[in-house]
């Protein structure tokens, strides 16, 4: 990946801020990580520790979102 | 032999060819081959694009809960969840076969996981919900 590749990620991660804001829902933290993992994809320097967080944090928001919902 | 044929079935299925539109150029989930192999790069792209969709939904789930979402609400999750509750065993497989340098294997998961995101992806738009630009 070039750095005008990276620059056109971080572009299109701020330019879809303002939707997801707007509904309350706060991705930033996400689109940094997919920003700071293009960015070490590029320099080889991705580490086996950011993967494991990662794999972690899915399947963290993955259950949660997969439980049932609460009877109303 | 025959459980890995049926994996390789139900991808193709599912649209094993697809490539699905990331976020601008650097994040390309495109189909993967043993020509195109899965590095545990592109296994942590597709698991930070599928999660930061299901954040986004996350939320949608929060505001149903909290009576703020819209009156369909429950039937919208409902659908969403069919696709996303089969992506933990196929996200396991997919971490196994990269671990393991299992191109082949890992491949036909890759693919699999990348269509059935695109699918859930589809389905959230379908019901009226905006899950932004995301990959």
């Amino acid at each position: 990946m070039n750095a005008t590749e990276i620059l056109a990620l971080v572009a299109q991660g701020l330019a879809l801020l303002p939707t997801l804001i707007q509904t309350g829902i706060d991705v930033t933290t996400r689109i940094e990580q997919i920003g700071n993992l293009a960015k070490d994809g590029a320099a080889g320097t991705v580490t086996d520790a950011q993967i494991v967080a990662y794999r972690a944090q899915l399947d963290a928001d993955l259950a949660d979102f997969n439980a049932e919902l609460p009877p109303e | 032999m025959k459980k890995l044929l049926l994996v390789a079935v139900v991808a193709l299925g599912l649209g094993g060819c697809a490539t699905i539109d990331a976020i601008g150029n650097g994040l390309s989930l495109a189909t993967k081959s043993i020509a195109n192999p899965v590095t545990k790069t592109n296994e942590a792209q597709i698991e930070l694009a599928i999660d930061a969709a299901i954040v986004a939904l996350k939320g949608y789930k929060q505001a149903c809960v909290a009576g703020t979402a819209d009156k369909p609400c429950r039937d919208n999750i409902a659908a969403i969840q069919a696709y996303t509750r089969q992506m933990p065993p196929l996200i396991a497989q997919l971490r196994s076969f990269v671990d393991n340098n299992d191109q082949i294997n890992a491949a036909v998961a890759y693919n699999q996981l990348a269509a059935l995101y695109s699918n859930f992806k589809t389905t959230a738009t379908n019901l009226g919900y905006n899950v932004g630009n995301l990959p």
